[in-house]
């Protein structure tokens, strides 16, 4: 009973209503080619040129060999050499600077001596994980500093022995410059196909609606089914041009590396697409009045897609309850998908659940929004 | 399917919130004719209509739209009827063209007909140069023909017509019935809601509508004869002194504005030479005093 | 100026009712804040811990052991499989369920003990870069550590050893204290809560203002007001008001859970805070009458919500810090009010600062609140006219 004559009319009208509307248009066309700019080149996790004052109460050559080796390293720039306890509170209160190297009186002597020594780092922990960062890097040039101070003491005493017991290779797998971008632009699409999805199709039930066109619609054969796959039709279709638009960008301007197969991700992206834009319908269909279908398209596709897909925020230290909702939010396993086959270049050998639960998602989103419509006023 | 009578309800009735918006209504439409429902706003008349279209369901009572259960099964009717929404409901970004194409494709109207009927409905609306301009652009009397246009483009047997000449102007009013007429010679039955009274004279039969229920059914002739009621026209200069005094005559049952005239209803007894006495008693100079027939709105609030 | 206050109260009255009578509005307005605050909340977490380790000792000695021990022992690292082969490191990477290897090589002890050099192979998975960064310099510690503690046993040894008339053996151990301020427990929460307040204002604040007055010019009414003896001044006045009052019943109620609930340290003035929140509100609110006279249907008012807010929530440094980015788009932040937000919020929440620090960024934010509300009402009286 389904006529595919009435799906394509459907689909036809839709598809000269997007067009014909600039400004969602801009937003669909736009906003991922704007987010994939921002985040391929100006966002970036990668902590560089920290801000630090240093506090030196030694004042010996020590002690500017010391400093020397953090402004030798990218990581912190020393903006200033400060006198007093206060200035240090000061910058860090206005945000002059994140961090204080404060290295006390007798540093040069201590060490010459033999007596420990202690050093202050004190780290503005605002930004808690750029803060973890730099401590680290912080750390390390102390313990160099250390290891180095102690085998030249063991070779001037003669002693054989090695500067450094243990050499430590690391290496890092699957995205080796470690390139925030390179993790960053796989998980963006999915958040990028996931938001647009969810806010395009989130209207385009309530206004009808709202509008009176729906009544005039529903006064006539045109089964739900129809009405439904009719208009997702169309927006998978602009949903499409932009994830290829996106993986274009990422790949030839961004360099994102695409070591997986492409027709897989294509695929799968059609997949996710749909159930997204399902879902999108469905709240749709719920809603019913335009703020409030906006509302919720903001709580449904947004916000789980940044928070809770393992995008930016990994979902392994989430508490269990939150753990358990990430099962539903189908922009997770998409994550999972394009950094599978983007950085790790596997297939469905190791994606099969992700592929398989995608489906169902999907598969459900559709049903729920055929069995919600109700062509009926109230 | 040939039955006597293409609408038949039944104590049909929908409650919002507690409000009977219709009320056990009882009322037939035969085949081939043109049915008015006039009434107020709020009367119950779009409610009616939706619940025929399909479009909305009933609390309680039953109705068959061309042989088909309606209120049991919607979508059964909807093959056969064309509805027109109260408030319009094409789309406005869409040209004229193709929203009726949509419409088309959505009663899977086959091409060749649909050719012919989109060409002939063309012609008879005076939409022709107006094929490739948006809905939404389109005057008020405009934006109605092509509602009737999608709404007839799949040869329905019935219409549904909600207020559909509403704010229109009276050139294209005039327009759109004569299309009306048009289509009565091919046997289309059309059901027709308009808070114009004076349309509601241009129907076989009228229904007159109020609070949920229907107050009477026949022709307009017959609802005339049925309710008797003599209706005298004045034209005088002090309407409201004029209205005061004749209001406190035994035998007035009420008197009305009309425009810049009065229209008195009167009981058997009164006639126009006793108003003419009571306004010279009361000094009120006058230019006529004439009964008339009873407009449907006379009788509406003789009624309500 | 007579009759000023009397008609915008007129039009405040029947915004509140139009507001709080629609049920739906009212769930709009506080459920979806306090969703995604608690949401937000649990899941905005950078902080790493428990990563999935595998192994491979080809040692197998207790001086191997112990080393391995110094990872689990940390609750950065935990140890979940031994490797017996180094192939099955392939799938355990590959399939995500673990992050990091650590291979140890047959001879790791003999070496130690010589005094030579001994080789650990450690391989992090890259995918999630900031992560890997931090993994990283957990390694590099834990590595680091391990190497000096090695030192000193050596020296010990070496001393016990030596004879008295050698020179003595001098060395020191350079320690690093480290004092976080603002963020002692360098919860990433502490981070984004405050900083989601500011996102949630500025998204709530422009898209229910500019869908709220798109609405009403819709369905017509706005025509209608126009027409009365109410000024294009006191209209908007009206209009705005209610929805400020919506901001500060969120600002108290994210306020309340943030601090009570998630336990994120507020340091500094209230009376701030609500000050703040004023200034806040002025370009948020502003933005969002712009948007509605550049918006004819409330579809339009949306997407030029999103269109507005995209960006500026990227370029506010609520997760990315500005000075990473190019110089171009620093520049631009520059009128980004969401980042002046995100400042003042954070100084308030975690630094306890006040006016003294943070009166340039609210300068700002009043700038920017007169611009917006400016060139909106240079287009509302061009459309009412």
């Amino acid at each position: 009973m389904i006529s595919i004559r009435r799906i394509r009319a459907v689909a036809k009208k839709e598809r000269l209503q997007i067009l014909r509307d600039t400004r969602s248009l801009l937003l669909a066309l736009g906003i991922p080619m704007l987010m994939l700019f921002l985040f391929g080149w100006a966002l970036k996790l990668d902590v560089i040129d920290v801000k630090t004052v240093v506090f030196d109460q030694d004042r010996s050559s020590a002690s500017r060999a010391f400093i020397e080796r953090f402004d030798a390293v990218e990581y912190f720039d020393i903006v200033s050499c400060i006198d007093t306890y206060d200035e240090v509170e000061r910058s860090l209160d206005r945000g002059d600077a994140r961090a204080a190297v404060v290295i006390p009186k007798g540093f040069s002597e201590d060490i010459k001596a033999g007596r420990d020594v202690q050093i202050q780092l004190i780290a503005d922990g605002t930004d808690a994980l750029t803060a973890q960062v730099f401590i680290g890097y912080a750390s390390a040039i102390v313990t160099d500093f250390s290891q180095d101070i102690i085998s030249e003491s063991l070779s001037r005493s003669g002693l054989a022995g090695t500067g450094r017991p243990v050499n430590v290779s690391v290496r890092v797998w699957y995205n080796p410059e470690l390139e925030s971008k390179n993790f960053i632009v796989p998980g963006l699409i999915a958040v990028i196909m996931m938001v647009i999805a969810g806010l395009l199709t989130s209207l385009t039930v309530a206004r009808e609606w709202e509008r009176g066109t729906m009544e005039q619609l529903i006064s006539t054969p045109i089964t739900v089914p129809e009405l439904v796959i009719g208009k997702l039709i169309s927006y998978v279709e602009l949903g499409f041009i932009d994830f290829v638009l996106s993986v274009l960008v990422g790949t030839l301007i961004f360099g994102v590396p695409l070591k997986g197969s492409v027709i897989l991700l294509l695929v799968l992206s059609v997949i996710f697409m749909i159930g997204a834009m399902s879902l999108g319908m469905f709240i749709s269909i719920v809603a019913k009045k335009q703020v409030m279908a906006s509302q919720m398209a903001i709580l449904a596709t947004f916000l789980p897609s940044f928070l809770l897909s393992g995008f930016v925020f990994p979902i392994a230290t989430m508490p269990l309850v939150l753990q358990g909702i990430t099962f539903l939010v189908s922009a997770r396993y998409f994550v999972t998908i394009l950094k599978g086959i983007f950085l790790k270049g596997v297939g469905l050998e190791v994606l099969w659940i992700e592929g398989l639960l995608l489906c169902a998602f999907t598969a459900a989103m559709l049903a729920l929004s055929m069995a919600r419509f109700k062509k009926e006023l109230t | 399917m040939t039955t006597e009578y293409a609408i038949e309800t039944r104590g049909l009735t929908r409650i919002f919130d507690e409000v009977r918006a219709v009320d056990g209504l009882d009322l037939t439409v035969r085949t081939g004719e043109i049915f008015g429902l006039i009434g107020p706003d709020g009367a119950g008349k779009t409610t009616t209509m939706r619940m025929l279209a399909g479009v909305m369901a009933a609390d309680g009572g039953k109705a068959r739209v061309l042989g088909h259960d309606v209120i049991g099964d919607p979508e059964s009717v909807k093959r056969d009827i064309a509805y027109m929404s109260q408030r319009f409901g094409l789309y406005e970004d869409l040209t004229v063209q193709e929203n009726i194409d949509f419409y088309a494709e959505l009663y899977l109207v086959d091409a060749e007909e649909k050719k012919e009927r989109f060409d002939r409905l063309m012609e008879f609306s005076r939409l022709s140069p107006f094929t490739g301009r948006l809905a939404g652009k389109l005057s008020g009397g405009m934006k109605q023909k092509l509602g009737l246009a999608c709404a007839l483009i799949h040869t329905p047997k019935l219409l549904l017509l909600d207020e559909p000449t509403n704010g229109v102007d009276p050139v294209s009013r005039r327009e759109f019935w004569k299309i009306l007429y048009e289509l009565l010679q091919e046997g289309v039955t059309i059901f027709v809601s308009t808070p114009y009274m004076d349309e509601a004279d241009r129907c076989h039969r009228v229904g007159i509508m109020d609070d949920g229920k229907l107050l009477i059914a026949d022709t307009p002739l017959g609802i005339r004869e049925r309710i008797r009621l003599s209706v005298i026209e004045i034209f005088c200069d002090d309407g409201r002194r004029a209205q005061k005094a004749l209001e406190r005559v035994r035998g007035v049952k009420d008197v009305v504005f009309f425009g810049d005239k009065l229209h008195v209803s009167v009981k058997e007894g009164v006639d126009e030479d006793t108003i003419r006495g009571v306004l010279t008693e009361s000094n009120i100079a006058f230019r006529s005093v004439r009964s008339i027939v009873p407009s449907l709105e006379d009788i509406f609030f003789e009624l309500s | 100026m007579n009759g000023f206050f009397e008609r915008v109260g007129c039009i405040l009255r029947k915004e509140f009712i139009q507001i709080f009578r629609d049920k739906r509005m009212r769930v709009i307005i506080f459920i979806p804040p306090i969703v995604q605050l608690i949401v937000f909340g649990y899941a905005a977490n950078t902080d790493v811990r428990h990563v999935p380790t595998a192994v491979y000792d080809g040692d197998k000695t207790h001086v191997s052991r112990e080393f391995v021990e110094r990872f689990d022992a940390t609750e950065y690292f935990d140890v979940t499989h031994s490797l017996m082969s180094m192939d099955e490191a392939d799938a355990l990477m590959d399939s995500g369920k673990v992050s990091t290897v650590i291979f140890i090589e047959r001879g790791f002890a003999r070496h130690i003990t010589a005094g030579d050099e001994a080789e650990i192979l450690i391989v992090i998975d890259g995918t999630d870069s900031s992560i890997a960064s931090v993994v990283l310099g957990y390694v590099n510690r834990i590595v680091s550590d391990y190497s000096v503690s090695i030192l000193v046993t050596s020296i010990e040894r070496y001393r016990g050893v030596l004879s008295r008339s050698s020179p003595p053996v001098i060395y020191t151990n350079l320690e690093m204290t480290e004092r976080v301020w603002y963020n002692e427990e360098l919860k990433s929460r502490n981070f984004f809560i405050p900083g989601i307040l500011g996102l949630l204002l500025s998204l709530i604040g422009v898209m229910l203002t500019s869908m709220a007055i798109v609405k009403e010019r819709e369905i017509g009414t706005m025509e209608q007001l126009i027409v009365t003896p109410v000024r294009s001044v006191e209209l908007i006045i009206g209009k705005l008001l209610p929805f400020a009052l919506i901001g500060y019943i969120d600002v108290v109620l994210i306020t309340a859970i943030a601090t009570l609930w998630f336990r994120v340290p507020f340091d500094g003035s209230i009376l701030f805070l609500f000050l703040a929140t004023a200034f806040f509100l002025l370009p948020t609110l502003g933005l969002g009458l712009f948007i509605s006279t550049v918006s004819k249907t409330q579809q339009e008012a949306m997407m030029s919500t999103f269109l507005y807010f995209n960006p500026a929530m990227l370029l506010s440094g609520f997760v990315f810090p500005i000075e990473s980015m190019p110089a171009m788009i620093r520049a631009l932040t520059v009128i980004n009010p969401v980042r002046y937000m995100m400042s003042v919020l954070r100084g308030i929440f975690l630094k306890g600062t006040g006016m003294a620090e943070l009166w340039p960024d609210l300068l700002a934010l009043f700038l920017l609140g007169v611009l917006t509300v400016g060139l909106s009402s240079v287009r509302f009286t061009k459309r009412a006219k």
